[in-house]
């Protein structure tokens, strides 16, 4: 599915967001939200890139710099080979439609006076195509591709239930015919049955259209099953990419393989997780070094001094970074 | 019909044949259909099902905290005594004394206006007549106990200045203040992080074996059941359909909907190149219930006789709520037994 | 907490500044000149006495220096004379403010003691037939017009009961019953409005607090009805009933100049009602100001409980 030698469809790098910071005569100085805090990725065409992480880590930050829904405090996006930040307003808006977003919360994502038909033919008119007997057609293409009757077209957002709301937000995402699709939480909110559902509508139209995704949640093994590679994020920095199932067979960074041993699993009986000492610190005010090492079981002298970078081993698809004093890049096997 | 009970001893909360109706613009809803569970003094008994099987409806209705909704049938016995439809008087010397709930959300769950310190005081005070010194002593103790460090410090702090976490270690401290005999958790960790559940779920663990409180754990997280539960019971749509032990439900489910679920999650081993199998459908809408089995609208085994109803009866020594349970795995009792 | 009021005070005395430079713009622009109005009557008038006194006054100056005078009076607690009798404006402001206080604060008084229990009724038994009373009668208070209300009731009272308020008013220090009983109506015709928008603010505000998840926490752990809704449901569905309470004291003060007038009573709104018709720019100028004043430190005031009350605003200015 992955072409290696292609350029990559999105590569960020270096980027950084930082939320507020004091200024103004009346209010005290307080240090910047470090949001993300130097973040470099590519995504490729025709892969899902997973995204996971603590609430708190980024991610959803991440998802909209890469989308240029919020302005990078500094680094860039390339998308397609174009800078994003160089573009002018109508190269965005053009660009626009080959990136959309899916929600967590499909209802509050619509229109609730909109019929399904106009939430759907709407990125059509803003971005001018076709005619109105062609998006109507269009409309009732994506709504059988998402697997709902033509009958929904004339029906308003809260007449479906949860899973039928995020088919029409996938529907909606790709009326436009993206090439990129960063689904934020976006089966977080719905039941364990229906979750499985939008899962396999995600893959499935994937498969047909040979899109990307970026695929950001917390649930590590929902973001295992979709994902090729799988990002792990801390407080603003990634701490782990690596192939799907090596992060969850043989996670590397002390962070992933808690996250890993975190997940409650139906089939260990009676037996508690050990959790993860501690909560994730304020992105205010990270630790210094690494930013995991006050809750890290295997920290050592020196991590509470350096920052660890993001070395990488091996190749393209098999290609895994790992941020950690304790990683070894030199190939063991 | 009913199944005997289980326990030589009248258990510490028992619901049964329970209807409860929510008024709505459009008249009235039934929530919960004759909904049968009991619990054990000291045991944890995990009710699971997806949003809107009625879980929650359940532990409003045995606090006597339905708001507009109210109970329609059947009867909630706590400790031998009947408290269906009991005065909101007479409720409140049970509520936080017999029975404390913990909510999903600890964000909003606090009074933002207080200090945990305050809130904490007036959870003993309301069933306790001692001075404010003496409740302030307890308070502080249990904040030390669900594991808030500097308790004496923290007892000044609003809930703004806690993490999602620390709140919901509150909410616990204030649930178990007057030593509750049964503590209802209504999904205490859906609303955290994976890190900070396991830190959750063991601290309850921990307070249960110290106290000996009894334990329903509303979840719709099979993992954090495997966790925890000693008994399972498994909601569809505002009905009881199976209820087991936790190693016959995990291992053996004989409902189609429980099996269903069970292979619904993605586990670190789900193969990436497959399909989930996933429940085709949704639940259907309270006023648009199957007369029948309400599961048969979405069920793979659906049959002929599926379209009448069926009650909860005894299947291999658990309950089911089906008219084929997998025969796989458990004895199917003869069918005219069952009719008669 | 310091800091947070003064930065709320701060924000206060920009916009007084603001809106005095814009009245003194603005009065100058009412057609009709203050100089023809205090002379036109008298017989035989020549073009040179109004030309004296029109310099007397300093109308004659371009309107940049006499806002630089205005402004420079001002820095020194100066606010000029009257056009009128040439006495300082303050004191004729000092003379007429505890009057036109009186009456808004009874008005409050009036709004909030019975907007309060009215509003906390409708929501306790809401979708009741007190409760649909009570936002039918709201409706009415909120939009039926102060001075419609005052003329109502003296014509009914009049009609019915044969009573009609006192022409003469008289000092609390002179008469408390009769400056009391002169002061009834104009109270509650301006404090009807305030009581309807309390009443609706609280109604919606403690329905919204009582759904909440905290709530059902404290009832969860057996808390009476009482403690739930007069502890803690109370005082969270207080701060939009502070602000619209802040805002009302605007409505009151603009109320004040008609109903002053309408009963006689001798306060800052009849003389800012006078001021105007004689196009007395000191007069109008230094009442405005002051009500503009009033108006701000109330609210500052109220910016400030909502800090005594919510922590989370408390704190916001002050960690760092």
């Amino acid at each position: 599915m992955i072409v290696p030698e292609a350029a990559p469809l999105v590569e960020a790098d270096g980027l950084v967001k930082h939320f507020g910071g004091g200024k103004g005569p009346f209010t005290p100085h307080r240090p910047p939200v470090r949001a993300v805090d130097g973040v470099s990725l590519t995504i490729r065409r025709g892969e899902t890139l997973g995204l996971v992480g603590e609430s708190g880590s980024g991610k959803s930050t991440l998802g909209r710099l890469i989308l240029r829904l919020i302005e990078p405090t500094s680094g860039s996006v390339t998308f397609d080979g174009q800078d994003i930040a160089q573009l002018t307003k109508r190269e965005l808006t053009q660009l626009r439609k080959r990136m959309q977003l899916v929600f967590q919360d499909p209802f509050s994502s619509f229109n609730p006076r909109m019929t399904i038909a106009q939430v759907l033919t709407e990125p059509m008119v803003v971005h001018g195509m076709g005619d109105r007997e062609s998006r109507t057609r269009r409309a009732k293409e994506l709504l059988d591709l998402v697997g709902l009757p033509s009958f929904a077209m004339e029906r308003y957002p809260h007449q479906f239930s949860g899973g039928q709301a995020q088919r029409i937000g996938i529907a909606r995402a790709l009326a436009t015919d993206p090439d990129l699709i960063v689904c934020d939480e976006a089966v977080s909110a719905l039941d364990v049955s229906v979750q499985a559902q939008v899962l396999n509508l995600l893959k499935e139209v994937q498969r047909e259209l040979g899109l990307s995704y970026l695929f950001i949640a917390h649930d590590l093994n929902v973001v295992r099953y979709i994902s090729d590679r799988v990002c792990v994020m801390y407080l603003g920095k990634l701490a782990e990419v690596a192939p799907a199932d090596d992060i969850s067979e043989r996670p590397q960074h002390p962070y992933s393989q808690a996250l890993m041993a975190s997940i409650p699993s139906p089939d260990a009986h009676h037996q508690l997780r050990t959790p993860l000492a501690g909560e994730i610190p304020s992105p205010r005010r990270p630790p210094s070094g690494c930013r995991f090492h006050p809750r890290c079981a295997q920290s050592v002298d020196g991590c509470d001094r350096d920052e660890p970078e993001l070395l990488t081993i091996g190749h393209d698809g098999d290609a895994r970074s790992v941020a950690c004093h304790l990683f070894d890049p030199t190939p063991a096997r | 019909m009913r199944a005997p009970a289980r326990s030589a001893d009248e258990p510490l909360l028992r619901v049964e044949d329970l209807h409860v109706e929510f008024r709505t613009g459009g008249g009235t809803v039934e929530a919960l259909n004759a909904v049968d569970l009991w619990i054990d003094a000291g045991e944890t008994v995990a009710v699971v099902g997806e949003s809107g099987s009625g879980k929650s409806v359940t532990a409003l209705a045995v606090l006597g905290l339905l708001g507009n909704g109210r109970v329609s049938g059947g009867r909630i016995t706590w400790d031998g005594k009947d408290i269906t439809g009991a005065s909101n008087r007479d409720m409140r010397t049970v509520r936080g004394n017999d029975i404390s709930v913990i909510f999903q959300d600890p964000m909003t769950s606090l009074d933002p206006l207080f200090t945990i310190g305050h809130q904490l005081v007036e959870a003993y005070r309301i069933h306790h007549d001692v001075s404010k010194r003496e409740a302030r002593e307890r308070a502080v103790e249990l904040l030390d106990l669900v594991g808030i460090p500097e308790p004496a410090a923290k007892f000044k702090a609003y809930p703004h200045q806690l993490s999602g976490g620390q709140r919901q270690r509150v909410m616990i401290a204030g649930a178990l203040a007057c030593d509750p005999r049964l503590l209802i958790a209504d999904e205490p960790t859906t609303a955290l992080d994976v890190t900070v559940e396991a830190q959750v779920l063991a601290l309850i663990r921990d307070l249960q074996e110290r106290t000996g409180v009894g334990l329903m754990l509303i979840t719709h997280d099979m993992g954090v059941v495997a966790e925890m539960a000693d008994r399972v019971v498994v909601f569809y749509a505002g009905q009881v359909v199976e209820t087991g032990t936790a190693d016959e439900i995990l291992d053996r489910p004989q409902h189609p909907y429980t099996r269903a679920l069970l292979e619904a999650i993605p586990r670190r081993d789900t193969p990436r190149d497959q399909e989930m199998p996933a429940i085709p459908g949704a639940v259907p809408a309270l006023d648009e219930m199957p007369t029948g089995c309400r599961f048969v609208t979405r069920c793979t085994e659906a049959a002929p006789e599926c379209e009448s109803a069926q009650t909860l009866r005894d299947v291999a020594g658990r309950q089911v709520r089906c008219w084929r349970p997998d025969e796989d795995h458990g004895v199917l009792a003869p069918m005219a037994e069952v009719a008669g | 907490m310091l800091l947070y009021a003064g930065r709320r005070l701060t924000y206060g005395l920009l916009v007084l500044a603001l809106v005095a430079t814009l009245v003194f713009l603005i009065i100058r622009l009412i057609p009709g000149d203050a100089v023809r109005l205090q002379m036109a009557d008298a017989p035989g008038v020549t073009q040179a006495q109004i030309d004296q006194r029109t310099a007397e006054l300093g109308l004659d100056e371009p309107i940049l220096s006499q806002f630089g005078h205005f402004v420079g009076g001002l820095a020194q607690g100066d606010l000029g004379t009257s056009f009128d009798d040439e006495r300082p404006v303050t004191t004729k402001i000092l003379e007429r403010l505890p009057a036109t206080l009186e009456l808004g604060l009874l008005a409050i008084l009036f709004g909030v003691l019975l907007g309060v229990p009215f509003g906390m009724l409708s929501a306790i038994r809401h979708h009741s037939v007190v409760d649909n009373v009570m936002r039918f009668l709201a409706v009415i208070g909120m939009s039926v017009p102060n001075f419609w209300l005052a003329l109502l009731l003296i014509t009914f009272l009049a009609l019915w009961f044969g009573w009609s308020p006192p022409l003469v008013y008289a000092s609390p220090a002179e008469n408390l019953g009769q400056n009391l009983v002169h002061m009834l109506l104009p109270a509650i015709a301006l404090g009807a409005a305030t009581m309807a928008s309390i009443a609706r603010m609280l109604r919606s505000s403690l329905l919204e607090v009582l759904g909440s998840n905290f709530v059902r926490t404290i009832r969860s752990r057996g808390a009476s009805e009482r403690v739930v809704v007069l502890k803690h449901a109370g005082r969270s569905s207080m701060i939009p009933v502070f602000t619209v309470l802040g805002l009302q004291v605007g409505h009151i003060l603009g109320g004040t100049v008609i109903l002053e007038r309408i009963f006689a009573i001798p306060g800052m709104g009849s003389l800012i009602f006078e001021a105007v018709g004689q196009r007395d720019y000191p007069v109008i100028l230094g009442c405005v100001i002051f009500y503009g004043a009033i108006f701000i430190l109330v609210n500052v005031v109220v910016d400030l409980l909502y800090a005594v009350i919510d922590p989370r605003i408390r704190y916001k200015g002050a960690s760092a």
